[in-house]
């Protein structure tokens, strides 16, 4: 299942590429900006101020999933079992579905419209969720990609098993691979993941010789001081990594929390303005990795 | 062969480096620009009412001359105490001239508000005011613009006066859309194009009533040419008796120099590249006194400057500091020249804008890549004074140069919509399909917005006739062929869309009224233009115009080598989302009921279900602008069935000289979409009614939603090779989007996608963010050089009224 396929994206990989984003994740990061990736199933945006009162979602929910509140719906999220039962149902768009199952042919059909901005270097990025979580779709796009001359890549937190990530291994041209932070206690208190595992995964594939760039979401008072970054790159510069990318904070993510009817963890955080992590991106350099601050 | 060609050889120049900024000098005189309060000067329409009464047995074109004459002769001149060019287009900074000859009721009617406009406002005093009120009457009944009319027969003026059609910017104004050709008047300069009207003077026989007329077009071209030679000699003049006054040794050793200047190039060819700029902003100057129309544009002056600036640099007289400089101050010399519009066509044109252009980039006549040093100096030179003026465009091919490339984006980075590009790998082609000569339309420079011509080849008006608003005429093809705003039925149509019984019977409805209203465009053109020939024919831009001379004829009168011209379109990607959303929703789906629709367009979506009925049309059905082929086809198909008539028709020239005098389709609209939209009531693209049109080719505002790429897919599928007046692709970026060299780098590979493999006409850029653009509405004197892309050109955010404003802010940011 995918939630997106985003079109001429500049800044996942290399070139122009087109982004296929992956139902589903293992991780539950606070600062996530795509928290409708996260579970695995379709799920249900609502957006109150779009909706003009028509009913037609309520027509069409057969398991009462929604209730009439007066002045609007009201999602049962406990209840709702099949929520793409309500694609395209609602006029104003104020009711959208996350979450499609696309066949590949399709998914790398809409990639090929993209086709002439790739000019050799861009191509198809998996990303999510986490594409590993899905391994049997990650691959059958990555060998599609691959039949139609497509170069690939793809965004993966590696907090998964590595016998999912290992048989792509030979489909990918470049990954970018989260390494979120070195301390484990941290990285798994806030993630909720296996920090172990996800840098041993690392260290594994930094060993294997592609191209790899390790992606650093900087989040305040998460990873965004100078000793975590630094211990940051030290990892990643011993695992044979030769590029890592500081991606500032922000909360563009935000409102689509309150689309999913969740909390924002993060609320009232202000986004790093990118030139502010200039002067760390320096220090870091030293290491001998090439800092690119965005990516 | 150009002298410019001769000396370029690929890539032998090093890339000037970045130097500081501007200099303290063309701060000062940008400063001094952009705190003009835009005006008025009578001048001009002082000396031509009064050589007008004087002389009204004579032939209009001798009155022309000696208004122009008049006017160069008697006006008050100055020189700032920082010009290093001198000369003006009227009395005062941006004081735009009267020019009552083309029409002077709107002047009269509107005297008292110009000041309160919403935007684009001007500032006369009261005496101003009392003396146009003793001026212009005497000229009622004697203007173009009446006399236009008149001309008009009375279905073509009553479509007209629908508003369907709309050229009144034609008739008030003039034609400009030209460039002269530069090369040419720079080596002749203006003596050798005096000799050169003697020469064909002489050899005429005055048995032959043709050489009669021919002999008053060559008496007029000398008055002119004598008017601009005393005009520069006046400047002469000046700059010594101010040196004279002047105590600083080093400004007077410049005001020396101005007038060695001024003393040489009245009517010799100059020497080296100052004297080639200065003689260039005087021709600008003069030939927007000549004529009112704008987008008079100087081509492509990397290429026939660059001799200058080569012989200059080779004797080590100019480095680049003084070349930027120079250059700077032609740019704040053309910021300085206005226009004032009367308000309907100011709606037209927000902004204020005189769309000079310059044209850099591209291939030389053999097809090699013409950037050179001089191009790098004239980017990084407009990205420096960030002003409106001049409208830079770059004109892109395969072998662009990427170092070329990266700095033209690093200058759109700073936001201010310039450079724009122009396709090669598109406009070349398809010109010598048109019958231009392979390396005079390798020579092509972009003229005033987006639109092409071979500069000093070709007529007035390569697109900017009259605008032809798509969506009223599809409205009349739903209804039988009755417009809904003026009621009337200009062309019975094929039935009501509620007895239709299938989609194909709508696009023949559709047909019916695109054929009809392709003729009336061509009609209403053709009156203009008989009109302008007849009563405001332009003297000086026919000499500079290859062939006028020869053939004795202004480029009206079939002067010009190459003619072709184009009306706008405007609604093209409301007419695609409309049939689109019938097509999907009406007939496939079956969501909506034609009955039900039409009550829905009638009412505006007003009453139980309107809203929902609207939301349906504009979220369920395929936008044009989101690679969807469904929607892209059938807006290109439809407006195919516009262009299959409108290209068959030809201009007033035909048969009369020119090559070519064919129409072809065109959509640089400019703001046109904003006022055309505000007299359109709904559409089924689910648009609200009297609410903004798409701009030019751009999806409507807000309905492409997969970025930039899929949008140049859905562009490209239109029949760009037929609409060479011009496909409008106006972009919004973030700025975040293009943040650094690597986001640069891409979106340049973007471009090149776009250019070289679906063969795109143009792209512009706007990137600034939406809370710039709302800051400067609430704070306006924080934002003044704030400067924004508007359609195929660039203006003052501030300057431009709240609707169009709006309509800005509510294009789609692309975060890529």
């Amino acid at each position: 299942m995918i939630f997106n396929i985003q079109r001429c994206s500049l800044h996942d990989g290399e070139g122009v590429r087109t982004v296929v984003f992956m139902k589903g994740c293992p991780l539950r990061c606070p600062w996530c900006s795509n928290p409708e990736g996260q579970s695995f199933g379709a799920e249900l945006l609502f957006a109150p101020e779009k909706c003009i009162g028509c009913r037609d979602c309520m027509d069409a929910a057969r398991n009462g999933e929604i209730r009439w509140n007066g002045a609007g719906p009201v999602i049962d999220r406990a209840v709702v079992k099949d929520a793409a039962a309500l694609r395209r149902v609602c006029p104003a768009e104020a009711m959208t579905v996350a979450g499609e199952d696309r066949a590949v042919e399709g998914i790398i059909a809409e990639a090929e419209k993209d086709k002439v901005f790739y000019r050799g270097k861009g191509g198809v990025t998996l990303s999510g969720g986490e594409p590993f979580a899905q391994p049997e779709l990650a691959l059958n796009l990555l060998r599609a990609a691959r039949e139609r001359g497509l170069t690939a890549a793809a965004e993966t937190c590696l907090d998964y098993p590595w016998e999912n990530i290992e048989p792509a291994l030979p489909l990918l041209d470049r990954i970018l691979a989260d390494v979120k932070h070195v301390d484990a206690r941290k990285y798994n208190s806030a993630t909720g993941g296996d920090a172990a595992r996800a840098l041993g995964n690392f260290r594994r594939l930094a060993g294997r010789g592609k191209p790899v760039a390790a992606r650093v979401p900087v989040i305040p008072g998460f990873n965004a001081d100078g000793a975590s970054l630094a211990a940051i790159a030290g990892f990643v510069a011993d695992a044979g990594a030769r590029s890592m990318h500081l991606l500032p904070y922000h909360s563009f993510g935000e409102g689509k929390y309150a689309l999913l009817g969740r909390a924002y963890p993060l609320a009232g955080i202000r986004n790093t303005p990118p030139e502010s992590l200039e002067p760390i991106a320096q220090e870091l350099a030293s290491t001998g990795l090439h800092i690119i601050i965005g990516g | 062969m150009t002298a410019a060609q001769e000396v370029h050889e690929p890539r032998a120049y090093d890339i000037p480096a970045a130097k500081p900024d501007m200099t303290p000098r063309v701060r000062r005189l940008r400063e001094k620009v952009l705190s003009a309060r835009p005006g008025v000067c009578l001048e001009r329409a002082r000396a031509y009412t009064r050589v007008y009464r004087e002389n009204e047995s004579r032939p209009v074109i001798i009155r022309r001359a000696l208004g122009l004459l008049e006017t160069l002769t008697s006006g008050g001149i100055r020189i700032d105490e920082d010009d290093l060019l001198v000369g003006g287009h009227s009395s005062r900074l941006r004081a735009a001239p009267i020019f009552p000859e083309y029409a002077v009721g709107w002047i009269l009617e509107e005297l008292d508000e110009f000041e309160k406009r919403p935007g684009d406002a001007f500032y006369l005093d009261e005496d101003q005011k009392a003396e146009l009120r003793d001026l212009l009457p005497w000229w009622s009944g004697k203007t173009l613009v009446e006399k236009g009319y008149g001309i008009m027969p009375p279905q073509v003026k009553e479509v007209h006066d629908s508003g369907i059609i709309r050229a009144e910017g034609n008739l008030t104004s003039g034609d400009g859309h030209v460039a002269i050709w530069h090369e040419k008047f720079l080596a002749l300069g203006i003596g050798g194009y005096r000799r050169e009207t003697g020469r064909l003077m002489a050899g005429l026989d005055f048995t032959k009533a043709e050489d009669i007329r021919r002999r008053l077009f060559y008496e007029a071209v000398l008055i002119c040419l004598d008017g601009m030679e005393r005009h520069i000699g006046r400047f002469a003049d000046l700059a010594r008796a101010d040196a004279e006054k002047t105590s600083a040794p080093k400004r007077r050793a410049e005001l020396l120099r101005i007038a060695g200047i001024c003393d040489h190039i009245k009517s010799e060819p100059p020497r080296d590249f100052h004297e080639a700029l200065q003689l260039i902003w005087f021709s600008q100057a003069v030939l927007q006194i000549e004529s009112n129309g704008h987008s008079l544009s100087l081509g492509r002056l990397d290429q026939y400057l660059y001799p200058f600036y080569l012989r200059d640099r080779a004797a080590g007289r100019i480095g680049d500091e003084q070349a930027l400089e120079l250059l700077e101050c032609l740019w704040i010399k053309l910021m300085s020249v206005n226009k004032i519009r009367s308000w309907s066509h100011t709606r037209f044109s927000a902004g204020g804008p005189l769309y000079q252009n310059v044209t850099i980039g591209g291939q030389t006549p053999d097809g090699g890549d013409a950037v050179n040093r001089l191009s790098y100096l004239i980017l990084r030179s407009v990205g420096e004074t960030g002003l409106t003026q001049p409208n830079l465009s770059v004109r892109y091919h395969r072998r662009l140069p990427e170092p070329f490339l990266m700095e033209c984006l690093k200058v759109i980075g700073k936001g201010f919509g310039m450079p724009a590009f122009n396709n090669d790998e598109i406009v070349i082609p398809e010109m010598i399909q048109l019958g231009v000569g392979e390396r005079e339309a390798r020579d092509y420079s972009a003229i005033g917005c987006i639109e092409v011509a071979v500069p000093g080849r070709w007529g007035y008006r390569c697109t900017g006739m009259s605008f032809l608003n798509f969506m009223r005429a599809f409205l009349a093809a739903l209804r039988d062929g009755r417009e809904p705003v003026s009621g009337k039925t200009f062309r019975k149509g094929d039935g009501n869309f509620e007895d239709f019984a299938g989609f194909d019977q709508l696009m023949r409805a559709w047909k019916t009224q695109a054929v009809f209203y392709a003729r009336m465009q061509v009609a209403v053109d053709a009156a203009v233009d008989l009109a302008i020939e007849e009563f405001a024919p332009d003297i000086l831009c026919s000499a500079f115009t290859d062939r006028c001379l020869e053939r004795g004829k202004t480029i009206k009168e079939g002067g010009s080598k190459y003619d072709f011209i184009s009306g706008l379109q405007v609604g093209i990607a409301n007419l695609g989302n409309s049939l689109a959303a019938i097509r999907k929703l009406v007939f496939e789906e079956k969501r909506i009921g034609k009955a039900e629709l039409m009550a829905a367009l009638d009412s505006d979506f007003a009453g139980p279900g309107g809203e929902k009925l609207r939301l349906l049309l504009l979220n369920h059905a395929p936008k044009f602008g989101n690679d969807d082929e469904y929607v892209d086809r059938l807006a290109a198909e439809a407006y195919a069935l516009f262009i299959d008539e409108y290209a068959t028709h030809v201009t007033t020239r035909r048969g009369r000289g020119p090559i070519g005098c064919r129409y072809y389709a065109g959509t640089s609209s400019i703001s046109a979409n904003v006022p055309q939209g505000a007299s359109v009531p709904a559409t089924p693209d689910g648009r609200k009614a009297w609410t903004p049109l798409a701009e030019g080719c751009s999806p409507s505002s807000g309905t492409d939603r997969l970025g930039a790429g899929a949008v140049f897919k859905s562009v490209a599928r239109l029949p760009t090779g037929r609409i060479f007046g011009g496909v409008l692709l106006n972009q919004k970026l973030s700025p975040s989007a293009i943040r650094t060299d690597a986001d640069k780098d891409k979106l340049g590979v973007m471009l090149r996608g776009f250019f070289d493999s679906l063969k795109g006409w143009h792209v512009q850029y706007n990137i600034v963010d939406r809370e710039t653009l709302l800051a400067a509405q609430r704070e306006p004197e924080r934002h003044r050089d704030l400067v924004v892309r508007v359609a195929g050109y660039s203006a003052f955010f501030t300057a431009l009224s709240p609707d169009t404003q709006d309509d800005i802010i509510a294009r789609t940011e692309q975060t890529l």
